[in-house]
């Protein structure tokens, strides 16, 4: 599939001779970093290696969200492929200059996160990430303080659970982030509010570690 | 940044707790599977349909699965029971909903007893279900059982806990011994 680059991605093969069986306007070349909206054309128009690329910009960041609000990497894989499932069906209608891809992602994303009615089981331990410096101990009092937050985060409900990965951990401002979730900029910062303050409730008693 | 909230955390140190969590890479798996989503989906897997430019014709890469699928069943003790399965009106290959649905739905739904066997077959070919749907391998009201699937994902994606074979009652699983 990485074999033709129409689209020009930089480290993509094979651009110059495919780039004719694409369907885009010659008076537009390719961009030096190509926008969403045009490689998800070009990938609906067969450009394999459009898609990889776009898949390659959103994968982490979307199976990141689902991981944040789900809490085991199987569910949030699955969440992350059934997204993106659905963009290869929309790919040919996409409006360029309409919704933004990303947007649009992170909105199925979230809904699908939301809508996803099993509570998710306690997190294994080999289920967190290994962030693998220090020594035994400090692993040791890393891993405990991870699955703290983790759990804090698994006892939020889902909507203020959306709001906190969102703002924190994908960046999002709250206007963005209640965009994504349907509500008013108001109606945001109350969730967002609600879920903070859940958490800091929740982790009172990771404070002495935290500050040791 | 004071604490509004007495002995509990500060924003500050909430937002140092938040930062210890860091969410795992995309697995190569999926990243495969993606790769192969708009060849699969783009037709919904049906032979013969048109297929975007410069791609393998559905019908070559339908062919090739079904040959990459039986080579796999071969090595893993499930090629007694596959010359019994033929793709039909009611197999999950006519089913746009299957190649739709969350990988796990799916494999539960084909393999309801969660059998190693097929476990590892469907690993083989990366997930890739339109290899299972070019064997036919089950006939079944697959909409229906998936719109339940759906609704309460009880399949054993936390390794076999809850069966979840209730949702998929209806399913004409074939045997695997």
């Amino acid at each position: 599939m990485s074999s033709r680059n129409p689209a020009g991605i930089p480290g993509a093969a094979g651009g110059a001779t495919a780039a004719a069986k694409i369907a885009l306007p010659r008076s537009h070349p390719p961009p030096a970093v190509p926008g969403d909206d045009f490689l998800l054309a070009a990938a609906a128009a067969g450009d394999g290696a459009a898609w990889s690329a776009l898949v390659e910009r959103y994968l982490g960041q979307i199976t990141g969200h689902a991981w944040y609000m789900l809490g085991d990497p199987r569910e949030a894989e699955d969440v992350a492929q059934e997204a993106f499932i659905r963009l290869v069906a929309k790919a040919a209608q996409w409006q360029p200059g309409g919704a933004q891809l990303k947007t649009w992602l992170y909105r199925v994303v979230v809904n699908l996160c939301i809508d996803h009615k099993r509570k998710a089981l306690p997190i294994p331990v080999e289920h967190l990430p290994d962030r693998g410096d220090g020594g035994a101990e400090a692993a040791d009092r890393e891993l405990d303080l991870r699955r703290s937050v983790r759990a804090a985060l698994d006892d939020l409900p889902p909507r203020q659970r959306a709001a906190v990965v969102l703002t924190y951990y994908q960046g999002f401002s709250n206007r963005e982030a209640g965009d994504l979730l349907g509500i008013s900029d108001e109606a945001m910062e109350s969730l967002l509010a609600r879920g903070r303050r859940a958490l800091k409730a929740r982790l009172k008693g990771v404070k002495q570690d935290l500050m040791g | 940044m004071t604490d509004r909230f007495g002995p509990n955390l500060s924003d500050q140190a909430l937002d140092r707790v938040l930062g210890e969590l860091r969410a795992p890479a995309p697995s190569d798996l999926l990243r495969a599977r993606l790769d192969n989503a708009m060849a699969t989906d783009g037709d919904g897997g049906r032979a013969g349909a048109p297929s975007p430019a410069g791609r393998t014709a559905p019908r070559a890469a339908l062919f090739a699965r079904l040959a990459a699928a039986l080579l796999i069943a071969a090595f893993t003790g499930l090629g007694a029971w596959l010359p019994a399965l033929a793709p039909g009106p009611g197999s999950l290959a006519a089913s746009p909903a299957f190649f739709l649905a969350p990988v796990p739905v799916v494999r539960q739904a084909v393999f309801d007893d969660g059998a190693a066997e097929a476990e590892i077959g469907l690993t083989l070919v990366g997930g890739d279900r339109a290899a299972f749907a070019a064997l036919g391998l089950v006939r079944a009201d697959w909409s229906a059982a998936l719109a339940r699937a759906e609704n309460d994902r009880g399949f054993a994606a936390q390794g076999g806990a809850e069966s979840g074979a209730e949702n998929v009652s209806d399913l004409e699983a074939i045997p695997l011994d």
